[in-house]
């Protein structure tokens, strides 16, 4: 201890600030008392308590249930009059470990009606200037009338059953309660008109093609499907107000589909009865795809081109199957061309399947089953192997729903054929996205009518990931943290932990904030190994089951090993955002124990001290003591900074103390820089330095979020080096998404803005960058270049 | 009651599109603007970001012709007369200052939109409006983050901002 204190003393360290800036005042959002906003306070007051059907791992827990819902769906597509009439056949097992004495199911159809709560509840647009088309919209909103109409309900006897709708939701009272274990299978038959998409834009719909007069039909959500009912929410019959998606039970699914007989069927699951509904030829076409490397036409474009002008000679019905999934859509035109190719998977040979009419040509032969197959790929990686047989993309009205092993997409090419970079990378991004959802919420089972984000937002990152497979530089709209910069600053945000009727932004709030979370939490907190062991186990964990937020957050945690609760406090609880700032740099340095060196020291320093102006100005003017140098004595030739033998004795006797080990420290000539930073955002994130020393010499050094777990808001971190620092820099790989970059510079730097860049850009001459980026673009596809515009800004220079 | 008005003054401008790909599927209903003033030459810069499909969409029926913005050739001219309308800058006076169009940058990523108001007496009084897309897209939110020197502040404008807001800004 001794020792220390001496040691202590004789570093009394010489002080300088390098730089100070002005003081900030600026307030932490979310500060709570004392200015302290505890960002690293544990979650558990938060989540919901740990229990038998989940633990506080984040996993399944031992008595963990869900309910069951199997269906056989008798449906009839009428092409005169865009009517869907069907009937089901509904076995419910309850394995929850409660009677049940009613059942609810969803009747999300019911939206169409004219007086449901999604439309008596739109908002009056803006009507300064409104197309012909947005009022013919509005109006048939007041008219069209698409709801279930509900005929019959029976049970296995053929009894009918008490039921009550309320507006999207309808109960089914029992007669008898239903006990654990026991099953209950009921009848449900029904009709309605389905929506013409151009006027209703919805997840489901027509499209009718005016030069050719035929229709396309993409089907969703068109037969009363079993509510859930769970352990944490009990019945989760949440109305259907139009964005809040939806959550429903695992089930097997036998559905005949009678079309017109001119009609291509694509929907969940397998075809079981191919003989009886495609020809010959494409049944040979489809043993060809799956050994085919490449996508095989199964109806080529000249085949769906002629039907087009024919007329149906009668009916035909599909005969599907599906297993073990949550959801069954469909697909009908006789427009439709259909490409194939199997894509061997890790759980088994998966065939991936597109739709499309003419007009989504030449686009979608090219990219569709490439896109599909690239992203069963991808997304195996990350969580499981794909188990469903097939994977499908259909072109029609729809622009990007997900449905299982079937999504509809909406991009085309114009009408000539050609395209634009945008609508073509538009098109990859949203089959990579809409096929993705298959993980997200097919299999992985999440409540998107409570939380958007789980779906989402996990699909969302998965995406960016697989997008940047599938070329180098592909333009990913979400992902990367600085994309997400302006959202972060923009003001009255929600949390992301926020119910999906209720979000403010909610492309940015619910698909692209959480994707970049995730994106950063890989990259710059747990790092690719750690996340990716820990977001795969989270899939496997949760794969055919229902997670909560709070299973993913405890998954994360659990298998990281790492302590995350700050991190889903900041960016999933909170609306903060990151601005840390460099506010001053200090150096210190040490001061020399021998007398020699250190008052020479000092006597250097006095010499720089700037004379005063007064003291300049006195410098010629005579004294008294020249005039009578007998006035001058002892204090006028003593200095302090002189050594004198008593300092030379002190320094002996403090070398005689000093072992081998003190010594060599004193003899490293080290600078001792502090740098305060602070955090003006409110989010707590990892603190990485980029430094640049005098001599050339460059590091970075990196911090754990963890440094401001004592103080959320000023932070001081020391840096000993030999080398002098020439320049720091805070999060220079823009890992962050700090929101403000000026005050991430030591020395501070002005940024110019991005007005100021371009304007600059544009002057010809000016900057060597123009000239270079007048290339022609290398990433051109030779096919269409006049469609690869250069942006005007720069053809203006070029 | 409003839509009768409307109707009367002549403001509904009638337009029919012939319905293509859906356009408004993408549920980023935002843009942002970062606003900077110069005060050297006494200029308010702007760089406003949007999703190209947005602006195709709404500068297709204030023209009733097919706009692409990387294609069309007078769509500069375009942007710059919707934005004369939408994104006002106002001093004391009554009267929005004249926008100067500078150019823009489209990626299939996002479109960057320049421009820039010349304001002689600085920036006193400064009042600013940004009803871009709020005609077509009832949930936008349109951010605008404005900075002079070290101080700055953030303006958030959606369907219920029909004025101009001064522009205080913070340290």
């Amino acid at each position: 201890m001794n020792r220390l204190w001496n040691l202590m003393i004789c570093f009394v360290l010489l002080a300088v600030t390098l730089w100070l800036p002005a003081r900030s005042t600026a307030q932490l959002p979310g500060a709570g008392s004392n200015g302290q906003i505890n960002a690293f306070r544990q979650l558990d007051e938060l989540l919901p308590t740990p229990n038998s059907f989940r633990t506080a791992s984040g996993a399944p827990g031992a008595h963990y249930w869900q309910q069951r819902a199997d269906y056989e769906i008798q449906v009839e597509l009428d092409d005169e009059k865009q009517r869907i009439i069907s009937s089901e056949t509904i076995t419910y097992t309850n394995h929850s470990p409660d009677r049940l004495y009613y059942l609810w199911l969803q009747l999300d159809a019911n939206i169409f009606a004219p007086d449901s709560d999604a439309n008596m509840t739109v908002r009056a647009p803006s009507l300064n200037r409104v197309s012909t088309h947005t009022l013919r919209r509005l109006l048939v909103l007041k008219t069209f009338d698409g709801s279930l109409k509900i005929t019959s309900v029976r049970n296995a006897a053929g009894e009918k059953l008490s039921h009550t709708i309320v507006k999207t939701m309808m109960r089914i009272d029992l007669d008898k309660p239903l006990a654990t274990g026991q099953q209950f299978k009921f009848s449900i038959d029904w009709n309605y008109k389905i929506n013409d998409s151009s006027l209703i834009r919805a997840r489901t719909g027509y499209e009718f093609f005016e030069k050719d007069k035929n229709y396309l039909y993409e089907i969703a959500h068109w037969f009363p499907r079993m509510a859930a009912y769970t352990d944490s929410t009990g019945w989760q019959h949440k109305q259907f107000l139009g964005r809040g998606e939806f959550t429903l039970e695992l089930g097997n699914y036998p559905v005949e589909i009678t079309v017109p007989d001119d009609h291509i069927v694509a929907a969940t699951g397998v075809l079981q009865n191919p003989a009886d509904v495609l020809t010959a030829a494409q049944q040979g076409r489809l043993a060809e795809a799956r050994k085919a490397k490449t996508p095989v036409f199964i109806v080529t474009p000249d085949e769906a081109k002629k039907k087009e002008s024919g007329k149906p000679t009668g009916k035909k019905t599909w005969v599907f199957h599906a297993e073990n999934v949550r959801d069954f859509a469909f697909a009908s035109s006789r427009k439709f061309i259909w490409d194939a190719q199997q894509h061997q998977g890790a759980s088994g040979p998966v065939m991936a399947m597109s739709y499309y009419p003419k007009e989504g040509e030449p686009l979608w032969s090219k990219y569709s089953t490439h896109a599909i197959i690239h992203t069963l790929k991808i997304y195996s990686r990350y969580t499981f192997p794909y188990p469903y047989p097939v994977a499908i993309s259909v072109n029609g009205p729809v622009y990007g729903m997900e449905y299982p092993m079937i999504c509809f997409n909406g991009p085309r090419p114009e009408k000539d054929g050609t395209y634009s970079k945008r609508t073509k990378y538009s098109l990859i991004s949203v089959i990579i996205h809409e096929v993705g959802h298959n993980y997200f919420p097919m299999i992985v089972n999440s409540d998107e009518r409570q939380w958007t984000w789980m779906d989402e937002g996990l699909n969302t990152f998965l995406q960016f990931l697989a997008e940047q497979e599938w070329e180098d530089e592909y333009p990913s709209r979400r992902g990367e943290p600085k994309d997400i910069v302006g959202y972060m600053a923009s003001s009255r945000q929600v949390p992301i932990m926020t119910n999906s009727e209720l979000i403010l932004q909610f492309g940015n709030n619910a698909y692209a904030k959480p994707a970049t979370a995730l994106n950063i939490l890989r990259e710059s907190i747990l790092g690719r190994e750690l996340f990716d062991f820990a977001f795969k186990e989270y899939a496997k964990r949760w794969q055919f089951k229902r997670p909560l937020p709070a299973d993913f957050f405890r998954t994360m945690e659990d298998a990281s090993g790492i302590d995350l609760d700050w991190f889903w406090r900041g960016w999933f609880y909170s609306t903060a955002h990151t601005d840390i700032s460099i506010e001053a740099v200090k150096l210190y340095t040490m001061k020399s124990p021998d007398p020699e060196v250190e008052k020479n020291r000092s006597k250097e320093d006095r010499e720089k001290l700037p004379e005063t102006l007064t003291e300049a100005r006195n410098e010629k003017t005579p004294k008294r003591t020249h005039e009578f140098p007998e006035l001058k004595d002892f204090y006028n030739k003593y200095d302090e900074l002189d050594v004198t033998e008593q300092d030379r004795k002190a320094y002996q006797r403090f070398l005689k103390g000093l072992n081998e080990q003190d010594k060599k420290i004193l003899e490293q000539d080290n600078h001792f820089y502090v740098v305060d930073l602070k955090n003006l955002g409110g989010l707590v994130m990892p603190v990485i330095f980029a430094i640049e020393y005098e001599d050339g010499y460059k590091e970075e050094i990196r911090m754990p979020a963890e440094i401001w777990r004592q103080n959320n808001q000023q932070v001081s971190k020391l840096v000993i080096t030999p080398r002098v620092i020439k320049s720091i820099v805070l999060d220079p790989h823009l890992q962050t998404a700090d929101t403000n970059l000026e005050n991430n510079y030591f020395p501070r730097r002005v940024l110019k803005s991005r007005f100021q860049v371009f304007k600059e850009r544009k002057q010809p001459g000016k900057n060597p960058l123009k000239a270079s980026q007048a290339k022609p673009d290398p990433k051109k596809p030779p096919e269409k270049p006049k469609k690869e515009e250069q942006p005007a800004a720069k053809k203006k220079t070029g | 009651m409003r839509i009768a008005q409307y109707l009367r003054s002549g403001l509904l401008v009638a337009v029919t599109l012939t319905a293509g790909v859906n356009l408004q599927a993408h549920p980023f209903h935002a843009t942002y603007t970062e606003v900077d003033w110069n005060a050297k030459s006494k200029v308010l810069e702007v760089a406003l970001r949007v999703q190209p499909e947005d602006l195709d969409r709404v500068l297709s029926l204030r023209t009733k012709r097919k706009i692409d913005i990387e294609k069309t050739k007078d769509v500069d001219q375009l942007i710059q007369k919707y934005l004369a309308e939408v994104f006002l800058v106002e001093p004391k006076l009554k009267q929005p200052l004249a926008i100067r169009w500078v150019g823009k940058e489209v990626s299939s990523k996002e479109a960057w939109l320049y421009f820039e108001f010349s304001r002689p007496q600085g920036i006193e009084g400064l009042k600013l409006l940004n009803r871009i897309f709020l005609e077509i897209i009832p949930d936008e939110v349109n951010t605008v983050r404005f900075r002079h020197d070290k101080k700055r502040v953030t303006l958030r404008f959606d369907r219920n901002s029909r004025r101009p807001v001064p522009v205080k800004l913070k340290k």
